[in-house]
Order: structure tokens, then sequence, then C-alpha cells
């Protein structure tokens, strides 16, 4: 009933020669930061980051015609997700940072390069915490900026509950309250967002 | 400070976290919690139950500085931005709530789209939730849009039908219009058939007569939904009951959804073939709907797919869709046959009414539940003969190649002299006919397929991605289109012959 006639596919005609306007733009604002993080924690300076984002993208934008709404394909969602892991976890394994010869820090950074397996674990860690901050920002308009705040300042500033309850000029035990409330609804959405993403398994490959 | 107590009951913890709970009892709690160890206690602990509240804490507490000029920034824009939507509102006292319209007190957004948005809100004089559906303020600014909006809206709330969502009131807030209707916390059948795939044909029966039963009551009223699809179903939580909501709405958004993008607005998968073509509609619109609606239920998915609305849109004006029996074998042939009434391309060769519809349905689901109905039986063994006849005869003829499965195993001189002649059915293995089949057939002492199973093999043959058979090569395409048609056309005479 939440669904306006028309409502999120209208997004569809504007971006239709991806295939489904919304999943590709959800797509975009959970994996891009994803391979950035991947990218920068893999010694790119920032610049070089953004080029390797680029490329994964460009490649996976290549692949989107690829998939067909069909009894033997998967949800679209479902089918990205594959698609960009793969697409990542190749970039990753092929390309270096630039770096100038001689330093033995970088050297011994090379020597370390993390392996297929720990991309893939890591990949699938911050795709899921990726999704999740995603939902966050979903969630987040459902409350009140001040019950959204009471949560973050307690839940994941770690605030005292009793400071919190000062500073936002309320009862402590509401802020008890807004913090269960925003994160019993922050598990609902991300079980069903990480479902959809085809990421909804904890148990990181290895 | 006291301790107590059972304050908060598992069924209180789940209100709760469901956001169910009425302003008053949010605060007595609230209150509570102030003053209960034991309640903060049992908080506390629920915030790391299991490993999953931690990893979302340890997610947004890592969250990424913003990246740095991302090219498709503009991708992201799901309509209006929440602080737009957040200044629309009055100003509340209560911290818990967002804002005010009217004199609801409104507590969360819960949909939004290009046309509009849904508020969650409080109705303080029935303590009651409602939900609010307002038409956005730049679409609001066309007067003709704002009546269209308010006419439809007060026209769908006269109609009073259990299977009709109910329309408490509709006003205006600062210019916009807005409807308010009962706040249910059921799932969309869109939602259910995204998470479940196809229904059981029992729930494919249930919800498809209540649904044709809301449309009855409409269109006695002489009201077209003209936007029916799963994104419109409620079924409500818990109660076997569905209803229909949304009325009217569309004809808004088509008005808008043209003149302001000059494209299409919204999902064309469940428009009826006039519908694509822009022509005037009437009832019969909604029951083709309400076919693709349950063919939807019945095989997973909506029967016209394509990279886009356009796409769609041509295959809903041209194309037949497989049969859902074709698709999904546990379909009774029955309701097969039904979805495809529903589907005819021609208003007039459709099931004219939805109580018809409903009527239909109603017999099928008690058949079903008295344990007949079985899936997969053929359609009618005239009708099974001349069809693997004639099916068989243009196979041969069109595809000139030996084909891979069991045709009649045991042909006789007539009246299928054509197949018995051909070369290929020596070749091919015997076929397991239905004891309805044999037993008719030996009055003519032939075997043969029956028509489904035809139909369901042409089906599978034009979707296979087999690169061999593959119905990219434009000669097997049109051979395969030959043979639909032929089959089709068989199918039609032995249908006015028979009656």
């Amino acid at each position: 009933m939440y669904e306006f006639p028309d409502t999120r596919n209208s997004l569809i005609a504007r971006v239709q020669e991806l295939g489904d306007g919304v999943s590709w733009s959800e797509f975009l604002a959970i994996y891009q930061p994803v391979v950035f993080r991947m990218a920068r924690r893999r010694g790119f300076q920032e610049a070089d980051a953004l080029d390797v984002v680029q490329q994964v993208f460009f490649s996976v934008s290549r692949s989107i015609g690829n998939w067909q709404a069909g009894d033997d394909m998967p949800p679209f969602r479902a089918w990205l997700s594959t698609i960009a892991r793969n697409a990542i976890t190749q970039v990753l394994m092929r390309r270096k940072p630039d770096v100038a010869t001689g330093s033995s820090d970088v050297s011994e950074m090379l020597l370390e390069w993390p392996d297929r397996a720990t991309t893939t674990a890591e990949l699938e860690r911050e795709a899921r915490a990726g999704v999740f901050r995603w939902v966050a920002n979903q969630v987040r308009e459902e409350f009140s900026p001040d019950t959204w705040a009471a949560f973050w300042r307690t839940a994941v500033d770690g605030i005292p509950i009793v400071e919190v309850a000062q500073a936002l000029g309320r009862s402590t035990g509401s802020i008890y309250v807004a913090r269960y409330r925003v994160l019993a609804r922050l598990k609902e959405r991300a079980e069903e967002m990480s479902q959809q993403w085809d990421l909804s398994s904890p148990e990181l490959e290895s | 400070m006291k301790t107590c107590c059972l304050a908060l009951s598992n069924e209180t913890l789940q209100r709760l976290a469901a956001n169910d709970l009425a302003p008053d009892e949010l605060r007595d709690i609230e209150h509570h919690v102030d003053h209960c160890l034991d309640c903060r206690a049992l908080l506390d602990r629920q915030m790391d139950a299991d490993s999953l509240d931690n990893e979302i804490i340890v997610s947004l507490a890592t969250t990424i500085e913003s990246i740095p000029s991302v090219a498709t920034d503009e991708l992201l824009d799901l309509g209006p931005s929440t602080a737009s939507l957040l200044r629309l509102l009055g100003p509340t006292d209560d911290p818990n709530m967002l804002g005010r319209i009217g004199s609801y007190e409104v507590a969360a957004i819960v949909g939004r789209g290009g046309m509009g948005v849904v508020f969650k809100a409080f109705d303080r004089s029935l303590h009651r939730f409602v939900a609010i559906k307002m038409l956005l303020p730049h679409l609001a600014e066309s007067a003709a849009a704002r009546k269209r909006f308010a006419r439809e809206a007060k026209a769908a709330a006269a109609v009073v039908d259990d299977h009709v969502m109910p329309i408490h009131g509709v006003a205006e807030w600062n210019g916009m219009p807005y409807i308010v209707s009962p706040y249910c916390r059921g799932v969309t059948l869109e939602k259910r058939i995204r998470d479940q795939g196809a229904l059981s044909v029992e729930e494919v029966l249930r919800i498809g007569m209540q649904t044709a039963l809301g449309l009855a009551a409409a269109h006695a009223q002489g009201l077209v939904h003209r936007d029916v699809k799963p994104a419109n179903i409620l079924l409500d939580e818990g109660v076997e009951r569905v209803q229909l909501t949304d009325f009217g709405l569309a004809r808004t958004t088509d008005d808008i959804g043209m003149t302001r993008t000059g494209l299409l607005a919204g999902t064309p998968q469940f428009m009826s073939p006039e519908q694509t073509r822009g022509e005037a509609l009437d009832a019969r619109s909604d029951l083709f709907a309400l076919g693709t609606v349950l063919y939807t239920m019945s095989v997973g998915q909506p029967p016209f797919r394509g990279p886009n609305p356009l796409a769609v849109m041509q295959k809903i004006a041209n194309d037949r869709a497989p049969t859902v029996q074709a698709l999904n074998p546990n379909i009774p042939p029955a309701l097969s046959r039904l979805i495809e009434r529903l589907m005819e391309k021609r208003p007039n060769q459709r099931i004219q009414s939805a109580s018809e519809a409903a009527e239909q349905l109603r017999e099928l689901l008690a058949s079903r539940q008295r344990g007949g109905l079985p899936a997969g039986r053929p359609r009618s063994v005239l009708r099974t003969w001349h069809v693997a006849t004639m099916s068989a005869v243009c196979f041969i003829a069109a595809m000139g190649f030996y084909v891979p499965w069991k045709l009649a195993a045991t042909p006789t001189p007539q009246p299928n002299a054509a197949v018995a002649n051909s070369p290929t059915t020596n070749e091919v293995e015997p076929v397991s006919a239905t004891s309805a089949t044999t037993s008719w057939n030996a009055g003519w002492g032939v075997e043969r397929l029956d028509l489904d199973e035809v139909w369901g093999r042409v089906q599978a043959l034009e979707r296979r991605s087999d690169p061999d058979m593959s119905t990219n090569d434009d000669t097997f395409r049109r051979a395969i289109d030959q043979l639909r048609r032929a089959i089709e056309q068989v199918d039609r005479r032995f249908d006015q012959w028979s009656q």
C-alpha cells in the first residue's frame, strides 16, 4: 500500500539501458564505497582508487545487458552482486599501486599482497557493511532526528545513555527506548536487503 | 528507582520494534524505563542479542568518509529528499514524531516516489494509526492534477467493500491534497511474490477471487482501477483477507507522468494492450490486469518482461505469453485457461466482468478444496487428438528435421495419415498417454500427444538457450511461430466445432 502508483519504477525510464534503474542506483550506493575502501587499503592513492572504482563499474556496466528476467536467471540484484564481486576481485588482483621502486616498505607491501581467498572474504564483509550503511540511510528517515541521534550517539558513538539524554534534553528512558526501536528496524531491513543482494550468509568464504 | 517487572513483555518489545505503539503508549513505556532498572537491563541485552547487531554497529561506526566526485550521483536521486518532505509538515510537540499534517501526527515516511509520498501518522481523535498519501508539491502545482487526484479519491472512497481498502477521508494540507486510509501492517502481493516466488494453487485462487470481488464492487460504481498490479494488492497480516488499494490514482499519475517527463511513468508490466496504446479504457482493462496478476502469482514473475518499458509494452500489445501451465505444471489446466481468457488481447474476447471472473475462481477454489482439480490433465480429448496431428504435421513440415521427442507411437493410416507416413515417426519412442486419452483413442486405434504437452514443448523450445537450437536463428524462430499459429488456429476451430 505504500507504493504510490508510478513511484520508484519511473526511474527505469531514466536509466533503462542499464536494466533496472532502482537496483542500479542502489548498487552504486552500496558497492562504490566498498571498492574505494578496498583500493585505498591496498595502498592506492585517492585518485588511483577512484580510477579502480571507475574500472570496476565500467566493466560491470558492460555486462548489464546480459541480464534478462527469466526462469533460469537469478533476480537482478543477486545477479549484479555476483558480477560485481567477480569484477572487483579481478581488478584488485590484477592492479597494483604504481609506486616508486626502492622503498622497502612498498616492496614489503607487495609481497604481502592479499591473495584471492583473503580478497573474497574481505569483499563479502565489506559488501555487507555497504548494504548496512545504505539501509541506515534509508531507515534514518523513518525516525525523528532526535530518535535517530539517540540511537547513533549511544550505540555507534558509544556515549553513555545518561549523557546523551542530558545533551538531547530527553529522559533516560526515552533514549533506551529510542535506541532499541532504531536497532530493531535496522536489523529487519538489513536482513531483507542483504538477502536481496545475495549477501545473506555471514559465514565468509575462505 | 524501583525495580519490577514484566512491563516490557515480548509482545511490547515486538510492537516497539514494529513502531506500532500509539504516542501515549510510547510515552508510558519511556516513563517506565526511566524508573525501572530491570527493563533497562532487558533493553541493554537486546543490543547484542545476535551477531547481526554487532555487525551493523561496526559497519556504521566505520562509515567511510564520502567518496569525492562520484559521477553517477544523479542516479541516486530516488525522488524528493527527506529534508524537503519534512519541510511539508507542520511543527509538533512530540519528540518522537516528525511533524504534523492537519490534525495527524506524522510518525514516519513509509513510502515515496516521483509522484507522492506516504506517511504513517497517528490520528489522535480516534487513537489509531493511519496511512496518509500525499501528492507532492511540485505536482500539486497543476490544478488539473490536484483536482483529478481529489476527485478520483472521493470516487474511490464511495466504494465500500471488504476487498477494497477503505478511504477515511480526502483533504488538503497547505494546498497539497492527501488521502487518509487505515494503516495496515500487511505485505503487498508484490513483496510476497518477490520473497517466495510462485504461490500455491489455493493461494492463487483465493487471492485472485478476492481481488476480482474487489474489482467487481468498484466496477459496479463505474470506477476503473487502471493500475491493478501486485504492488496494489495488500495481504492482511494473519487474516486471510485481500484488499485492493489505490483506485483511480493511476489516472492522476498518467496526467503528470506524461506531461512532466514526456516519458512513461510507472511499470507497464500489468497494463492491458489497449492501455499500452493509450486507448480509452473500461472495466475489461482491469480484467486483463487481473489475468496478469494471476499469471504472476502462478509462475512467480510477470508474463511480459523486457529491458525497458517500451519493449514490455510492445510485448503486451503483440505477443502471446506462454501458458502458465507450460511454465508451472502444478497449475491445473482449468486455471491456466481462465488466465488465458482474461488475457485475451481483444477486450470483447475476454471474460466480460469481474464478478464472472470471481465466480469462476470461486468454483475452481471449491473444487480444489474438495480434492478435485488436479494438475496437468489434457484440456479435452477431442482437441488433444487434432492438435497432436496438426502440430506433428506442421512441425515436421516446418522444421524439416528429426524431432527428438515422443510423437505418436503406433500410427495407423487414419485419421492422422500424415503423421503415420512421415519417416520420423518410426524412430520415436512410445508416448505414455493418460488413461482418458487412451480409452478415447481406443475407438480410433491411435495414440497421440495431448495439446498441453505439445504446447509446453513449443514454449520450452522458444525459451531454450542451446546455441544449436537458439531462438536467435531467424529460420527457427519463424518455424516456431508458424507452429504456434497453427496450434492456435486448430485450437479455435475445435472450440467452435465442439460447441
